[in-house]
């Protein structure tokens, strides 16, 4: 990995990013010259309907997609130009990843949801669960670390995801539609769990959502609609 | 010969032996059998262990094994032919032929029903207290010209190797479909585990494991699955062979030593890594972004 830019106050930098799916009669235009910057301790709703590109932009940002144009920083890094083989260190250790379904693993508890990612990391052991009891602890969920994925509310489930996100200190947070299987009184109960992380730990959160009542807990919003920033 | 072998030094006891095939009979059924004439006076070269009935004490009298007891449906007490000459069964013996039954008589009766006259093909010798069984068996060699002598293991190992070359193709064949099941059975396993739990290798990915890593956990599945059948099949092995061995009386036994396990663990961890290369495919084609799906 290295670093090409020096401004360590910008987390995510997306530049011009356009992305088609399928060729010529059949092709999407899923993207088109969207940019945004993410700061330090920002949280930042990306916002539009389905099929505006939402998913697309958390997936190029997050590595997981490579744009047909534009390019992507995290934390000062280049991703876009980097080689598939570089790229899962780079999610494992500068973004976290929240997602609408949870997407814990079936059959571990809470905490060992929250080890997994650790271990990835290469940390195990003793160490490894005392951090991942801190990032428990943090998204509230002490009395809850040793009960299965499956006995937990969605609440519950995505404070989780939430943990395991930070666990190893990633500086990006992406989140697709968190809130989406909660309630509203859960659903706002998490987001502020999050918010509270990226202001007090210093990380940047993207998140894509319908849900408007983010919008009053975001810093920034980019609305899409057909791929294309409309503000 | 007789006299000739008991005059070698360190021999103790000579005892002749016959051992022939014959046809055994019983209500219209017959049965191929190796037909065995010891001296029933010593004893040596007769029916172990009895399971049932007596050892032979006179003419006309046999001790058939319990394969053969169980094809003709007879037992002590019973009449059998053995190539027209009807036999008492006065016992039944434990352990038999691999091949075919076995039938034991006395010796001057087995030499009448078979044609033999006062012939006999064996001769089991016992050596004196204190002498080896190596320099006896030696000794015999040199004063017999033209008689393979054979001690204990020695014979072992001639009647083993007899049969495993008789039927080694058909083992190595047998051995060959076996690998090759359990390489596609561990693989088809794997894979079907892989497919089911496709989504959390894909979130795995999402968050940033190392093909590297998946495919090890892919290998390792493989590796323990197949090792879990090397452990299950070696306890079924010896349970199924006791089992032969002490309800039916069938006479089997296990063969193996260090070598042959190791060779055979090896096999299992090589069948295993093969076995790994489906799911391992299939775990490296999974796309991260199924985590957002």
């Amino acid at each position: 990995m290295h670093s090409s830019e020096s401004n360590t106050s910008e987390i995510l930098k997306a530049e011009h990013l356009s992305k088609t799916y399928g060729k010529g009669y059949a092709a999407v235009h899923a993207l088109k010259n969207v940019s945004l910057t993410i700061h330090e301790g920002e949280l930042s709703l990306i916002a539009g309907p389905s099929g505006s590109g939402k998913t697309t932009l958390l997936l190029i940002c997050g590595t997981l997609l490579r744009p047909d144009e534009g390019r992507v920083s995290i934390d000062n890094l280049q991703v876009t130009s980097m080689n598939q083989g570089s790229l899962p260190e780079v999610r494992l250790k500068k973004i976290g990843f929240i997602f609408q379904e949870f997407n814990l693993l079936s059959g571990f508890t809470a905490l060992e949801n929250v080890e997994v990612a650790l271990n990835m990391n290469g940390i195990r052991g003793g160490r490894a669960k005392k951090i991942a009891w801190q990032a428990i602890d943090k998204v509230g969920l002490h009395d809850r670390a040793n009960h299965l994925q499956e006995d937990l509310s969605g609440g519950e489930k995505q404070r989780v995801a939430i943990a395991r996100a930070v666990v190893n200190n990633p500086k990006l947070i992406i989140a697709d539609e968190p809130t989406a299987n909660l309630d509203s009184k859960t659903g706002s109960g998490v987001i502020e769990a999050l918010r509270d992380i990226v202001k007090k730990e210093g990380k940047a959160a993207l998140i894509a959502s319908h849900d408007v009542r983010i919008e009053g807990l975001a810093d920034s919003i980019t609305k899409l609609e057909d791929g294309s920033m409309v503000r | 010969m007789s006299n000739s072998i008991a005059k070698v030094s360190g021999v103790k006891t000579v005892s002749p032996l016959i051992g022939v095939g014959a046809t055994a009979a019983k209500d219209g059924k017959n049965q191929s059998i190796f037909f065995f004439g010891y001296d029933a006076t010593s004893g040596l070269g007769g029916p172990l262990p009895l399971i049932r009935g007596s050892s032979i004490t006179g003419a006309n009298q046999t001790v058939v094994d319990a394969a053969l007891a169980a094809r003709l449906n007879v037992d002590v007490g019973d009449v059998v032919s053995v190539n027209g000459n009807r036999l008492s069964v006065v016992g039944v013996s434990g352990l038999g032929g691999l091949l075919a039954p076995i039938a034991y008589s006395n010796l001057n009766d087995v030499q009448k029903i078979v044609g033999y006259g006062t012939s006999v093909n064996y001769f089991l010798v016992r050596v004196s207290e204190g002498a080896s069984a190596d320099t006896v068996a030696s000794a015999l060699r040199a004063a017999l010209n033209g008689v393979s002598v054979f001690t204990n293991s020695e014979w072992a190992k001639v009647s083993r190797d007899a049969v495993l070359s008789g039927t080694a193709p058909i083992i190595q064949a047998m051995e060959f479909m076996g690998g090759l099941t359990g390489v596609l059975v561990i693989g088809l396993t794997n894979y079907t585990t892989t497919v089911e739990r496709q989504r959390e290798y894909g979130i795995l990915k999402a968050l940033g494991i190392k093909n590297r890593d998946l495919l090890q956990i892919a290998l390792w599945q493989s590796i323990l699955i197949a090792l879990s059948g090397f452990g299950i099949a070696g306890g079924l092995t010896i349970v199924v062979v006791k089992g032969l061995q002490y309800v039916l009386h069938f006479p089997i036994a296990i063969l193996y030593d260090a070598g042959s396990v190791v060779l055979i663990f090896a096999s299992a961890i090589l069948m295993g890594t093969g076995a790994a290369l489906l799911p391992a495919r299939r775990i490296s084609r999974i796309d991260p972004a199924i985590a957002f799906k």
